[in-house]
């Protein structure tokens, strides 16, 4: 093993070319990465319940709806104690929560807001924070994506599910 | 001693082949969650595809994607038919992965999705739940000795071992999937 890994070394050394060929094709399709599908003019809501496949997303674009969750967002207290550089995001395997992407910054919300239960962390350029509420954020994004229709009858089972807490430790 | 060192031929002709087509050299990961648990760019859009293989893509990889094959359906016999498009070759019956390659495993919750776990040089399996963090236990909390007996909730069904070309550099494998 360890010779046959010596010469492999050597022959990829001479392929270094290749290498480089893949790695600006593998750049280029880096930036290639998928936008939002609210760009600017709305809120992109990824509802985390998937592993492999990409999460569902809808949008809020109501100005009414996007004006409450500000308010939600302003009655979370900040959680001192928490590390800001560590997602609240739990690593499970089901329901892990909501992530809100505003790239365009509307209703004075943070440019990315991730939600668990009673957490909320925020990022907004280099500042992150985390906040606690009592999970009015959850709930309120919980209904939206009921009402959003985008989530087929076995995604929104997984939601339900996973808020209801019976998916192991958090 | 030269009749062995000419039986090794092939076998070391086939790993030096197999580095010319990667244009790189296998080795196994080490658990180095830091780099994918950002909270940010890098957490957010890679998934358990990309960490399995160590492959940074920013893209959510879905098997077969790169390759112009992506999976038809959430089975297992499609998803692995997606990944061996992508050039990810089932472990040799020996159990033993060829070419310093890393063993990777391939779970699926039928009809809803897919996940994968990868061994780190510690002896265990870590895996990265969508966008959430690198981690190395179960939903139980457990260290995962053994992905087909660890708490994988709805993924019930275990489709096999795969063999990932990953690098001791993390976000650095050489399998082509996008």
């Amino acid at each position: 093993m360890r010779r046959s890994t010596e010469i492999c070394r050597r022959i990829a050394r001479a392929a270094a070319a290749a290498g480089l060929a893949a790695a600006i094709s593998m750049a280029l399709s880096a930036n290639a990465a998928a936008e939002p599908p609210a760009g600017t003019s709305g809120l992109t809501i990824q509802v985390l319940i998937y592993s492999g496949r990409p999460d569902p997303l809808f949008v809020i674009r109501d100005p009414a709806q996007i004006a409450k969750l500000k308010q939600l967002l302003d009655q979370a207290a900040p959680d001192q104690a928490a590390d800001a550089a560590k997602s609240i995001l739990p690593s499970l395997l089901g329901y892990k929560g909501f992530l809100i992407l505003n790239p365009g910054a509307l209703g004075g919300l943070p440019r990315e807001v991730a939600v668990y239960q009673q957490r909320v962390q925020t990022r907004d350029g280099g500042s992150r924070r985390v906040l606690s509420d009592s999970g009015a954020i959850e709930s309120f994004l919980a209904g939206e994506a009921e009402r959003s229709k985008a989530l087929d009858a076995r995604a929104l089972e997984i939601l339900r599910t996973g808020r209801g807490g019976n998916q192991g430790p958090r | 001693m030269r009749a062995s060192t000419t039986a090794r031929v092939p076998a070391m002709l086939a790993a030096g082949l197999a580095a010319l087509a990667l244009g790189a050299c296998c080795s196994q990961p080490t658990f180095t969650p830091t780099f994918w648990n950002d909270a940010g760019t890098i957490q957010y859009h890679n998934n358990c595809y990309n960490y399995s293989n160590n492959h940074r893509t920013d893209t959510f990889a879905q098997p077969g994607r790169a390759a112009g094959a992506m999976y038809a359906g959430l089975t297992c016999a499609d998803v692995l038919a997606a990944a061996a498009a992508d050039g990810i070759p089932r472990l040799p019956t020996t159990g033993v992965c060829p070419d310093s390659r890393d063993k990777i495993a391939l779970v699926v919750a039928p009809g809803i999705d897919f996940h994968w776990y990868r061994l780190d040089t510690s002896g265990f399996w870590t895996h990265k739940p969508g966008a959430t963090q690198a981690t190395n236990v179960d939903n139980s909390g457990n260290p995962i000795t053994n992905p087909e007996t660890a708490n994988r909730g709805i993924y019930t069904d275990f489709c096999g071992y795969f063999c990932s070309c990953s690098d001791a550099k993390e976000g650095n494998g050489h399998e082509k999937i996008n």
